[in-house]
């Protein structure tokens, strides 16, 4: 089953979705801020279609290391929740919210659960606010932290989106940090369930 | 013609942007070796390399006649055609790409009873609980097993499970299996 075209061309439901995007990563960075005690920006948010099976080559090279935290939402709304740092911006993160100076390693056991609760706290706030917006339940999972190749990471994710729909709809949120171009990526994968909850609310409002 | 080392990362014998451009779908030709997409598979009768980039929780299923030097690679998502979604696209599961591509792989001229199948992939990505309870991972290299097995095809190496991603090459023309994990490269 692919998402219905009528889904892929509702105005109301596409700048729903950016306001989503919007709300959501606003509260995830605040928290984020908060977390680190450093300002953190959205740079773009956006949202568009992709099969499941193109996603894990779509979002760059497929064999670059990234740290990502992945969960999913319970509830009435149900999705994924997908939060990726490069190994560099993950240690420095881990470093900034220690208040400790950064130095270039490789993730240990510590920084893999300081990185999880990072995610956990990021997704978590990005969910209730979208949750607060539709009036639509969203309760966090546990989060699980992996440090892989985008691809493998990716496709995990397709797997998980698979059983739902071969098409995916992508609310994409990147930060910016100080003059760095790059920080992080934020993927919600709402399902077609929810996109269809959400389109409903989008309309009564 | 250059050929792909260890040293060498993808950027480096990637074709230039517009002919990439041109060329949207799989298999994208890199170098000398075919790129199997996610939930596809592709078949040789002439020596040849076939890829699979970042296996996680996917199998990478590699069947092949090595008195003929025919095979093929499969790149599995989900295990079971049966207990799957998607009927339209049969590739995407363990048990049906492996049929798929032994029918096709006969008619390319393989012998059926010389046929042998080497398996890697089915890692554990995020440990935790989640509606992933049952471990597609395990699932899919379950399925891949269960199936060759019914299908009296060999399995001569695998290297599946664990937690982290592969990246594998196989040759239809020794029917060699790498397999890259990280810093690790190994044959199977």
């Amino acid at each position: 089953m692919t998402l219905p075209s009528s889904i892929e061309q509702d105005p109301i439901l596409l700048d729903g979705l950016t306001e989503i995007g919007n709300i959501g990563a606003a509260h995830a960075t605040t928290a984020l801020s908060k977390l680190i005690g450093r300002c953190i920006m959205v740079e773009v948010s956006e949202h568009y279609v992709c099969s499941t099976q193109k996603l894990p080559e779509v979002l760059g090279d497929p064999e670059q290391q990234v740290v990502a935290v992945y969960l999913e939402a319970y509830g009435a709304g149900k999705g994924g929740m997908l939060l990726m740092f490069s190994q560099d911006t993950a240690t420095s993160l881990v470093d900034m919210m220690l208040s400790r100076p950064h130095a270039v390693r490789e993730l240990d056991d510590t920084d893999r659960d300081a990185i999880c609760e990072v995610g956990n706290i990021c997704a978590s706030a990005y969910l209730s606010a979208v949750a607060k917006f539709s009036g639509i339940t969203m309760v966090p999972s546990p989060p699980g932290v992996s440090v892989d190749m985008l691809h493998a990471i990716l496709q995990y994710v397709s797997a998980m989106a698979e059983e739902d729909s071969s098409e995916l709809m992508v609310v994409q949120t990147q930060f910016v940090h100080g003059e760095s171009s790059y920080f992080g990526n934020l993927l919600y994968l709402p399902d077609q369930g929810t996109i269809r909850l959400l389109a409903e609310r989008f309309r009564a409002v | 013609m250059r050929v792909m080392d260890d040293r060498m990362t993808r950027d480096d014998v990637a074709a230039p942007p517009h002919t990439l451009g041109s060329l949207p779908h799989s298999p994208r030709r890199i170098d000398e070796a075919c790129i199997v997409g996610v939930g596809e598979y592709q078949t040789l009768d002439i020596p040849g390399q076939l890829v699979c980039i970042g296996l996680g929780s996917c199998v990478g299923i590699a069947i092949f006649d090595p008195q003929v030097q025919i095979g093929g690679l499969a790149h599995a998502m989900l295990p079971r055609y049966e207990e799957g979604r998607d009927k339209v696209n049969a590739a995407k599961y363990a048990d049906s790409s492996i049929m798929l591509m032994v029918d096709e792989l006969v008619e390319m001229g393989a012998e059926r009873g010389r046929l042998r199948a080497k398996i890697a992939g089915g890692a554990q990505m995020f440990s935790f609980m989640s509606s992933d309870t049952l471990n597609i991972g395990q699932r899919n290299s379950e399925a891949a097993r269960a199936t060759l097995k019914a299908e009296r095809i060999r399995l001569l190496g695998e290297d599946i499970g664990g937690t982290r991603g592969r990246t594998v090459t196989f040759s239809t023309a020794d029917g060699s299996y790498r397999v890259q994990m990280g810093n690790d490269v190994f044959e199977i």
